[in-house]
Formats: structure tokens, C-alpha cells, sequence
């Protein structure tokens, strides 16, 4: 028995025919939770990004860093040393009690040192370096070391004689720097010393060895043609300290606050900057007249990363806007398939009485059952996916995108569904009034893309909305642009249609003048088709070229911060370690460096100092290109001098250790990392003339062989310096750089570029079987008709090749064209500096290799289309094929 | 609804509708003028391109003409608003198309096809009204007997079952006017035949208003009156009675009319043109009670007063 109740006859209706439907909520359901997911991954990332950028940065960086100066308690008060120091202790205990929540969460126990004046200690025997060192006094030294020789120093009772000296512990490697061993006595100012113990430090990693490091690794300064500067703290007993309190309380008190990063939550990064930045407002006064100044840069750390991800955040939306647009295109062409498969069923409906509005309504619920669904899955299913709350204005506004995208078939099959539209209509028959309409329309479509454009290079990619982090019209202006750029392309597009028109009517064959009248007289593709493959293939070039000029960015960065393939920055390296490096596997070439600090200059009659590098400039020059050969005369000594130095040399007569000097040429300031800005380079074969004792080499540029890895050669390298005594070298490479560059927001933003590279493919793709299969019906009609007047199977795919093709080449020569303007736009407005960490903005680096493989998938998709299109319409009996629509 | 009974059902005068497509205009109608009756059965037969399709269209208010006026059951379709359109859809006028997959939704039964019409006019009737359109719908099944196919789908039935359904979905709403699109161009002779009778049926029963669109000029034997179309106007009429001899034999009485328009053009067919070789002009003269046309003589080739042609002012018997 029929169910005739208006309920039942919907639910029939509506049941009927569901693979389209099924495949406009797929695409609901994917792309939703694609909405859903980029926020709260965009919120990870953030995070992520804070984090490593905290721990990655020196704890002397992040933590809050106090100085100020101490004093005792009267000696005469009863009491001892060690007493005295722990109530000290017990009040800078509690300082974090004064910093404000969420700062206040996120702070450890403070830690503090202090420490007298450094003064010369005179090591025993024949001098050879200068020691610089001064008495450390810690209540808690004791537990984060272990002695590898000696023991721990003896207290030295306040009240003894000047010549009882003061047990002290030295750090393992000071005391391979010093020669020192237990037992050695040292002479110093304030009273003799004797070493007790040496220690290594128990856990090398302790953020207390960045905020003492001296006390773990000496500092060694080496000076042109002098001894090197050792500069180490001696630790001392605690209870030793009371004959020493006058010492401590006119030298230096450190204290810091420890701040744990991954405590730092990314929402209250601001808070907690502006927190930081306060600390310093007002000093801390400490028992007995003591103070602390407290400062952070902590603000400064967070700021940058904040800024980095609202860039961040500005670019997504800027890359993924046209994405957007390829996606409502989509929806417009799989809902347009909706509402033809229902266009027999609505116009009949229509015929018998249905007001517009019941039309709309039928159509409206189908698309509602459709996508609301899809919508509710797709947002479940990424909010499982990545359960990562969003705080704040973010929570409401990430839910946005993904209503309007559920929202959005709805109101295109409310749009679609009008009365007068269902009867099949001959796209040649135009009406003026619409043409007008159009024609304004367009305008302002052009005029909004000129304006945000405009918008976009005076203003840069600012953000209007703090909270959102995104600005709506800037970050649509590829999405205008595109839109801009498909109107002026649907103008244009037929002229040269025409003229081939006029070509193939001069000729035989029927193929071509079929094709091109069809292409401009009755396009089987409209507007949405057009705007989808542009916008696609623009979001693809846009990606891939995107993603290489970042990658190019970073590598650059990575390049000038190592120098080469890999550095190495010593003490002292002699002759020998620099040939075995020269002899490590993979080495291809290596220049050695001498840089001595500190030489004294002299520039329009006033003394300076100035670090002088001397090189074998033809053996760098192997090495860095960009370093030119010194060409070595009589006369003043050729020099190259770095930018930051040159205009403070420029001019007047210089003179360099005594010897007359002339500049030859002026390098980038960064040009050797690892050495300051203000340097002159001169050749090795000048050293002579300048007097200077070259001994040892403080910088080794090496590059690696061609296929070797830089990150095993540097590990190599640093086997052999580890092994050579005093060297206190550090090696970098580039690999390991590059590595450690890639930051998670530069890994997040490729990611993303790329996935949205795929899913435009995809969506283009998809867009061409959907405009394939919405036109089937009148393209099946047309394959019956011209079977019947003799077409062979051959020509046929000729004419079905002209539905697709001169959108497909328009497609891809716009496209491309269009995803290069683009990249062009954004680095040229978008300061990405702080991506790639360089001083440069990255050069656009176009890969073609990667743009053909895009492109080559795109063609390959339409001629995949085309070929079932015309398999299809050939399946069809041409008798009854040119019944329909008939009547 | 309309129910003037001295004005026509249907009035058409002068309808012109010209398509435009870029740079070329097709004139499907051409001043057409027709007017039928209340209550009448009406063939209108035309050969291909004749603007039978463009008449039915606009009649059916799916289009509007581009000069001229068009008035069905009292309803101006050329100043019809969206309301009023669909008002006169779901009261006035039922559509029967020669393609039955025009005419009903092959994912419904045919009780379920003829309760679509009655869901769209009131698709929220209360609980108990329910059965008034269970009702209804037997009601019609009946009337075009074919309550045997009520629950099955289109695919289950034969073609004149089809169409008889497709004839009972557009009574649902009791429309004043039927009009059907070759309703028997894709049956065989037996269904054509069950077709004509049902359609006969309803205009006897219900009273409706019929006309028949169609370019098989055999249709013309179904019908009382026969309205022929060539290039876009009414160009003659046909009219069939019965009537009893002095036998008492029945017999089918035919007679064909010329077309007079408003301002008192006449179209005469094409095969007396030919055989008294008229052309370009004609000589005209009035008698007491008729006109006379004669070849203007001054042809050569043209015949003497070989012929003339009676002309009414309006043909038009009354049965």
C-alpha cells in the first residue's frame, strides 16, 4: 500500500538517487573537519613553537636574571657564616612569591652565586697564560658536582693569619686550561690559595652551568702576541667565607629565577610577557641594605615566537583562501549536480503547482540532511582527532569556518533552486539585463582585488584583530585576485577562440569548428568550473613555490650561520690537529684561521682595538667564493674589513699593530659566524710585516665531499678536537643547523603548503569529474547526434576534448602564471626573516621539476576525464540519446 | 476560478513569440489567435516547427509571449506574477506531456505520482484530511480505470497505463483546463485509442476543458473540433458533428474552416493557392451573404472563375 501522507512522499523523494549526495558529504564532512582541525593543529603548533623556542634559547634568556649586591649580617652578632648565608638564601627563597600568576607558575627555585672581584691568580712555575679568577661563594655547589681528584676544601677559620691559605676547588677544565692539580699553591691578592679537589660538574645540561659558566669551562681569550686570558671561579667552603665578607659584599651577587617553558602555556604568552618585561620595575631589598635588580628578557623570547606564529597564522589563511574559494566552487558545481539529477522531479513539481518557495524548501532540506550531518561527523571526528582546547575569542571564532562550509550547500541549492532555471535552457540565448548585472558585478569583484592588493603592500600583513590573529581582507586577497583574474580570463577567453574559430572554418574537419563554435557559444564549463581549475592550479604553483623558497630561505640561513659545510671555533688548534682534520674522511678542503682579539689599531691619530683574522685567503677563497683573494704587495698591508667596521676606518690613514694598512674590500659583517662583527681579515702572507706570532688556528672552515654528510663529517671532526687537550672547540654543521632551524612552525607551515598543494589537486580533479558529469546528459545528446551524421569514435574524442581542453590550457597557463604572482606578492610583502632565521628575506626559488609534477597531475586528470566522458557518451544509443530533453 | 460562461475558457490573440539568439531571430508565433470554448474538446495539430510546442508552453505559463494576449479560465498569462502562476498551476490548468518520464516521478507509485499534485496544493492537511486524499486518489485511479497499478511504480506499468495516470495526476487539484502534449506520440494503437476514450471520458464526466497538442493530423477523427497551426498562426479549423440521415444512419459530419483574424486577415490552404495558381493578389467580391476570392486574372497562367471560397465571418457550430 503507497503511503500518500506528504512526510512519506519527501522521504521517498528524497531518498532517491544518493551518490551525489553521498559525494557533496563526503566533501562537507572533509572539509569540515579540515576547519575544525587547522585551529586547534595551529594552537599545537604555537605551542610547540614556544616551547622549543624557550628551550632552545640559553636559560640566561628565559630565566629571570637578578644582580645586585650583598651584605652580612655584622660579624659581631652571634651567629655563624653559614647561619647568615641561609637567612640570605631563605629571603631570595621567596621572590617568586612576588611575581604575578601565570608568570608566578611557571618559576623554579632561585638560585644564587656570589662572587668577589675577579683578581690575578699566579700560577706556580714558569708563566705562561694569565689567570684571572675570583672566590665563589654557593650554599648548594657541593651537590651538583663530583670530585675527579682532590676532595672537597677545607673551612678556613675567619680569624686566622694572612698566611693560612684558602682551600679551593677548581672545575676539571680549568684545571687542564691552568695545569693546576691538588696541591698546587696559587698566589692571589686577597689571601693564598691552595686547590683542595677538583670537580666535573654531576649533570653538564644544569641550567646553573649556562648561568655560571666559568665555573664549569674557563674562558679563554687569547691575545696577539701575548699569553691567553684563563678566566675561572674558585669555589670555596661556605664557613670559609666569613673571613671574606667585605670581599663578597663589594663584588657581584647573581641570582636567577629559573622559568620552566613547557609551564608557559601559548594562550598566556603575552600576559606572561608583559609579566616578564615588569619584573625589572622596581628592585628587591635583601636583609642588611642589600638589593636586587631583577630583569627578563623572557618578554622579548616570548614576543618573537608570538609574533612568528600570528605570522604564521597570517599566512596559512593567506595560502589556504584560495583553497577555500576552489572548495565553494566545488560545493557550487556538486550541489548544481544535485539539483540536476532533481531538475525533472522539480520542474514537474513546479508544473503541478509547487510555489518557489516549496521548491526551495525540498531542495534546502535535501541539502540540510546532507551536509548537516557531514558537518557534525566531520567537526566530531577532528575534535577526537586533536582534543586541544582553544581559549578565548579563538573558541568561538574557529567554529566559523566550519558552519559556514557545513551552512554553505544549503544556501547554494537555495540560490540554484529557481523556478525559471530548471527548464533546460540553450546557453546561447543571452538577456541583456543579466550581461549588466554581470558586468557590475565583475567590477567590484576587480575593484576589491585592486583594493586589498593595495591594502596588502602599504600596510604588510598586519593584524587587525589581535584576538583572531587573521585579517579577512587581506587574507583573501589571492582568493580575490584569482576571482579578479578568472573574470578578466572568462572576458578574454573567448577572443582567441574566435580567431581559431576563424581558422578551422577556412579548413576540413569538423572537429575543430564544432569544438571552438561550442567553446564560445554554448561553453559546457561555467563560471564555478573555471574559477576551481584557476584557483587550483594557482594554490598548487603557490605551494610548491612557496615551500622552496622557504626551504631555499632556511638553507641560506643555515649557510651563512655555519660559514660552510662545517665550522670549527677553538682556544687553540695547532698545526698538527688542523692536518688530521684535513685528513678526516669526507674533508674535501679546510681553511684554517688565525683571529686574534684585541690588536691595537690606530685610525685618524686614535687608538682602538680590533679582532684581526689572518687566512690563507686563496685556500678560503676555495672555500668561500664570496671572500676574495688578497693580493699581497709592497706597501700598506692589504686588508678586507667587515661593513659594521669599515665606516669607523674610512678616510684617514689607518695603521694596524704599528704597520700602515690599506682597505682593499669591505664583506658582510655575518661573512665568518662565529667571530664578532668588527673584524679586518688579512692574508698569512702579511703576518710577517705586521710582526704578528701566528701559533695556532682558532677557526677551521671545511668543506665536505660531494655526497658526504656534513652532519657525519662534523661528528668526525669533533672526535678529533675532543681528543686534543685545551682546544675548548666547538664544531658546527651545516646539516645539523639546518636541523635545528627547521622550528615547528617552519615544519607545520611546509606541511600545510603542501597538503594544501594536495588537497587543491585533489578539489581540481574532483571538479572536473563533477563539470564532466554535470554536462553528460547534453554531451551524451550531442555524441548521439553526431554519431548519427557519421562521426567516428576518433573524432568524437576530438570534440569531447574541446569541452575540457581550452579551459584546462587556459587553466594552466593562468594558474601558474598566477601562483607565481602570488609567491611574489607574499615575499614581497610578508617579512619572513623570522621563518627562515636569516638577516635576509629569502629569494623565491622556483622548482620546475616540482611545478611540472602538479601540473602534469592536473593534465593528467583532464585527459582521464575527457577520455571516460567520451567512453560514456559513446555507451549511450544514440537513438535514444537524442530523445531527451525533447518535447 | 473563474467561471464567466459567456467569456471563452481560453483566449488567444495575436500572440507573437519571437526567440533571439546572437544575431539570428526565430518567429515561432506569428499573431496566433485562438479561442476555445468552455467544456470543449480541442485538437491543435501542427507539423514540426509549426509553434504548437511555443503555444503550449505559453498556455502553460512556462512562457511568456512577446507581444500579443493570453487569457486561460480569466487569468491574463502575460501579466501572471509568481503567485498567480502558481495558483493557476495548481487550480486551473493540468499538463499531460507525451514523455511519461515528464508527467511522473519514477521512484513513485501512481497512487503516490497523483498524491504529489494534492501534498503541493495543501502539503500540511490535518490528521483527518488524510484520508480525504487517500479518497481523491482512488477516486481518480477509478475514473481512468486503473486502480489495478495504484501501488505500482511507472516501471511496472504498460505505456497507456502510464499515460492514463499521467491524466489522473493532472486532475488531482480539479484543474478548469487539461492541456496534453502528444499524449499518445509513444503508444501503439490500442493505447492510443484507451488514451482518446479516457480523455472523451473526462470531458464528458467533469466538464474539463481540453485541448490536445499534437502533429498526428489522425487525431483529428478523436475530437469535434480540430484547430490546425502553420507558421506560428491558427490557419484552419475543422469541425466534426454527428448527425442522423433521413435513415436514421449516424453519420460523422465534417467541415473545414478558414481562420479569420481581429482585423480580418484570411489564411487560405496552401493546395487551393496552388491549384488556382493564386499569388500575390486576389480579387475580392462581395455577395449578400458571402465574399468571393478570385485569381486577380491579371497571371497568365491562372484559371477563370474557376473557383471561390465562402467565408463566415466566425465558423463556428455550436453541437
Amino acid at each position: 500500500m503507497s503511503r500518500l501522507g506528504t512526510f512519506a512522499l519527501l522521504n521517498r523523494h528524497l531518498g532517491s538517487g544518493r551518490v551525489a549526495s553521498l559525494l557533496v558529504a563526503a566533501l562537507v564532512g572533509v572539509a569540515v573537519l579540515a576547519t575544525v582541525l587547522a585551529p586547534r593543529a595551529l594552537a599545537v603548533v604555537a605551542r610547540d613553537e614556544l616551547h622549543a623556542d624557550l628551550a632552545a634559547r640559553s636559560p640566561v634568556l628565559v630565566d629571570i636574571n637578578g644582580s645586585g649586591d650583598m651584605t652580612f649580617r655584622p660579624s659581631t652578632a652571634s651567629g655563624t657564616i653559614a647561619e647568615r648565608v641561609s637567612e640570605l638564601d631563605k629571603v631570595i627563597a621567596t621572590l617568586p612569591r612576588i611575581l604575578p600568576d601565570p608568570l608566578g607558575t611557571a618559576t623554579g627555585t632561585p638560585q644564587w652565586v656570589s662572587r668577589t672581584t675577579p683578581a690575578d691568580a699566579i700560577l706556580p712555575g714558569v708563566p705562561r697564560l694569565r689567570v684571572l679568577a675570583d672566590l665563589v661563594l654557593d650554599l648548594h655547589w657541593m651537590d651538583r658536582v663530583t670530585f675527579t681528584a682532590g676532595s672537597a676544601p677545607a673551612v678556613r677559620d675567619a680569624h686566622a693569619t694572612p698566611d693560612v691559605p684558602l682551600e679551593v676547588a677548581i672545575s676539571a677544565a680549568t684545571a687542564q686550561a691552568t695545569g693546576l692539580k691538588p696541591g698546587d699553591h696559587v698566589g692571589y691578592q686577597l689571601v693564598p690559595l691552595v686547590i683542595a679537589g677538583i670537580y666535573q660538574p654531576l649533570d653538564p645540561s644544569d641550567r646553573y652551568w649556562a648561568h655560571q659558566p666559568d665555573l664549569a669551562t674557563p674562558n679563554v681569550a687569547p691575545a696577539a702576541g701575548g699569553f691567553p686570558t684563563v678566566s675561572a671561579g674558585f669555589y670555596l667552603a661556605t664557613e670559609s667565607a666569613g673571613g671574606f665578607t667585605d670581599d663578597f659584599s663589594s663584588g657581584a651577587l647573581t641570582v636567577w629565577i629559573p622559568i620552566d617553558g613547557t609551564a608557559v602555556d601559548y594562550d598566556d604568552a603575552d600576559l606572561v610577557a608583559t609579566e616578564a618585561s615588569a619584573v625589572g620595575t622596581n628592585p628587591s631589598f635583601l636583609p642588611y641594605d642589600g638589593y636586587l635588580q631583577l630583569q627578563s628578557a623572557l618578554g622579548d623570547s616570548i614576543q618573537l615566537v608570538v609574533a612568528r606564529v600570528t605570522t604564521i597564522t597570517a599566512l596559512l589563511a593567506l595560502s589556504l583562501s584560495g583553497l577555500l574559494g576552489v572548495l565553494l566552487a566545488v560545493f557550487a558545481l556538486g550541489v548544481r549536480m544535485i539539483i540536476t539529477r532533481r531538475a525533472a522531479a522539480l520542474s514537474l513539481a513546479a508544473a503541478r503547482g509547487a510555489s518557489g518557495l516549496q521548491l526551495r524548501s525540498v531542495m534546502g532540506l535535501e541539502a540540510a540532511l546532507i551536509s548537516i550531518p557531514a558537518g557534525i561527523i566531520g567537526a566530531v571526528l577532528g575534535l577526537l582527532l586533536l582534543p586541544e582546547p582553544l581559549v578565548g575569542a579563538t573558541a568561538v571564532v574557529a567554529w566559523i569556518l566550519p558552519a559556514a562550509i557545513a551552512v554553505s550547500p544549503i544556501v547554494l541549492s537555495l540560490a540554484f533552486t529557481a523556478p525559471r532555471g530548471l527548464r533546460p535552457s540553450r546557453g546561447d540565448l543571452r538577456v541583456r539585463g543579466r550581461s549588466r548585472a554581470r558586468g557590475i558585478a565583475e567590477l567590484a569583484v576587480v575593484g576589491m582585488a585592486a583594493m586589498s592588493l593595495l591594502l596588502l603592500s602599504r600596510r604588510g600583513l598586519a593584524t587587525s584583530a589581535a584576538t583572531v590573529g587573521v585579517d579577512p581582507l587581506l587574507s583573501a586577497t589571492p582568493l580575490l585576485l584569482a576571482l579578479a583574474v578568472c573574470v578578466i580570463v572568462l572576458r578574454l577567453y573567448p577572443l582567441p577562440l574566435l580567431a581559431l574559430q576563424r581558422v578551422f572554418r577556412r579548413r576540413d574537419g569538423a572537429v575543430g569548428l564544432l569544438g571552438a563554435s561550442r567553446a564560445i557559444r554554448d561553453p559546457a564549463l561555467g563560471f564555478a568550473t573555471a574559477l576551481a581549475l584557476v584557483v587550483g592550479v594557482s594554490v598548487i604553483v603557490f605551494s610548491t613555490i612557496f615551500v622552496g623558497t622557504l626551504r631555499g630561505g632556511v638553507e641560506q640561513s643555515a649557510r651563512d650561520a655555519v660559514g660552510a659545510d662545517v665550522r670549527v671555533v677553538a682556544t687553540a688548534l695547532d698545526a698538527e690537529t688542523v692536518h688530521t682534520i684535513g685528513q678526516v674522511a669526507g674533508v674535501k678542503s679546510a681553511a684554517a684561521l688565525t683571529v686574534l682579539d684585541a690588536v691595537d689599531f690606530v685610525h685618524d691619530n686614535r687608538p682602538r682595538q680590533v679582532t684581526v683574522v689572518i687566512a690563507d685567503t686563496a685556500a678560503l677563497h676555495a672555500i668561500r667564493p664570496d671572500i676574495p683573494v688578497i693580493d699581497h704587495g709592497t706597501g700598506p698591508v692589504p686588508v678586507l674589513v667587515s661593513d659594521d667596521w669599515s665606516s669607523a676606518v674610512q678616510g684617514a690613514d689607518s695603521k694596524l699593530a704599528g704597520s700602515d694598512i690599506a682597505i682593499t674590500g669591505v664583506l658582510p659583517a655575518g661573512a665568518l659566524p662565529g667571530i664578532g662583527h668588527d673584524w679586518l681579515l688579512v692574508d698569512a702572507a702579511s703576518v710577517d710585516q705586521l710582526g704578528f706570532a701566528v701559533s695556532s688556528t682558532q677557526y677551521l672552515l671545511i668543506t665536505v665531499e660531494p655526497g658526504a654528510d656534513s652532519a657525519v663529517v662534523g661528528s668526525a671532526v669533533r672526535d678529533v678536537v675532543d681528543g686534543v687537550a685545551g682546544s675548548n672547540a666547538t664544531v658546527d654543521d651545516i646539516v645539523t643547523e639546518l636541523r635545528t632551524m627547521r622550528t615547528p612552525v617552519i615544519v607545520s607551515l611546509e606541511n600545510a603548503l603542501l597538503l594544501a598543494a594536495a588537497a587543491a589537486l585533489a578539489l581540481t580533479v574532483l571538479t572536473i569529474v563533477l563539470a564532466s558529469v554535470t554536462v553528460a546528459t547534453a554531451r551524451n545528446r550531442m555524441i548521439g547526434v553526431l554519431r548519427m551524421i557519421g562521426m567516428s569514435p576518433r573524432q568524437l574524442r576530438g570534440v569531447v576534448a574541446w569541452e575540457l581542453g581550452p579551459l584546462a590550457v587556459t587553466a594552466i597557463v593562468v594558474g601558474v602564471a598566477l601562483g607565481a604572482v602570488l609567491t611574489a606578492i607574499v615575499t614581497g610583502v610578508v617579512d619572513l626573516r623570522p621563518f627562515v632565521g636569516g638577516n635576509v628575506q629569502p629569494r623565491i626559488v622556483i622548482e620546475p621539476l616540482w611545478i611540472l609534477a602538479g601540473v602534469g597531475a592536473f593534465a593528467v586528470a583532464v585527459v582521464v576525464a575527457a577520455a571516460i566522458a567520451g567512453a560514456v557518451g559513446r555507451r549511450v544509443a544514440p537513438a535514444g540519446a537524442v530523445k531527451m530533453g525533447e518535447g | 476560478m473563474s467561471t464567466q460562461t459567456a467569456q471563452p475558457q481560453i483566449e488567444c490573440t495575436d500572440l507573437v513569440r519571437i526567440f533571439s539568439a546572437e544575431g539570428v531571430e526565430v518567429q515561432a508565433l506569428q499573431g496566433l489567435t485562438l479561442t476555445v470554448d468552455r467544456g470543449e474538446l480541442t485538437a491543435i495539430i501542427g507539423a514540426s516547427g509549426s509553434g504548437k510546442s511555443t503555444l503550449l508552453a505559453i498556455l502553460s505559463g512556462l512562457d511568456v509571449p512577446t507581444a500579443g494576449k493570453a487569457r486561460v479560465a480569466g487569468h491574463d498569462l502575460l501579466a501572471m506574477g509568481s503567485r498567480e502562476r502558481t495558483r493557476y498551476r495548481r487550480h486551473v490548468a493540468g499538463f499531460v506531456w507525451q514523455q511519461t518520464a515528464r508527467n511522473l516521478l519514477p521512484y513513485f507509485t501512481a497512487a503516490q505520482n497523483i498524491a504529489t499534485p494534492l501534498a503541493i496544493a495543501s502539503p500540511f492537511a490535518a490528521i483527518g484530511r488524510r484520508r480525504d486524499r487517500a479518497a481523491r486518489v482512488d477516486e481518480l485511479l477509478d475514473l481512468l480505470d486503473v486502480s489495478d497499478v495504484r501501488d505500482r511504480l511507472p516501471s511496472q506499468m504498460s505505456g497507456g497505463q502510464q499515460q492514463r495516470v499521467a491524466i489522473a495526476v493532472a486532475l488531482a487539484n480539479s484543474p478548469e483546463v487539461l492541456f496534453t502534449d502528444e499524449p499518445t506520440g509513444e503508444l501503439d494503437g490500442v493505447n492510443s485509442q484507451r488514451v482518446f476514450d479516457a480523455l472523451r471520458d473526462v470531458n464528458e464526466r467533469l466538464g474539463v476543458t481540453i485541448v490536445i497538442v499534437t502533429h498526428d493530423q489522425s487525431v483529428s477523427t478523436q475530437v469535434r473540433r480540430t484547430v490546425q497551426i502553420r507558421d506560428g498562426r491558427t490557419s484552419t479549423e475543422v469541425l466534426r458533428s454527428t448527425s442522423r440521415d433521413e435513415h436514421g444512419v449516424e453519420q460523422q459530419v465534417a467541415r473545414e474552416y478558414a481562420v479569420l483574424d481581429r482585423v480580418g486577415r484570411l489564411q487560405l490552404p496552401q493546395e487551393y493557392l496552388t491549384r488556382l495558381s493564386m499569388r500575390h493578389r486576389v480579387r475580392l467580391e462581395l455577395e449578400s451573404d458571402h465574399v468571393q476570392v478570385h485569381p486577380s486574372g491579371d497571371d497568365d497562367s491562372a484559371g477563370q472563375d474557376s473557383g471561390g471560397k465562402d467565408s463566415g465571418s466566425k465558423n463556428k457550430e455550436t453541437p
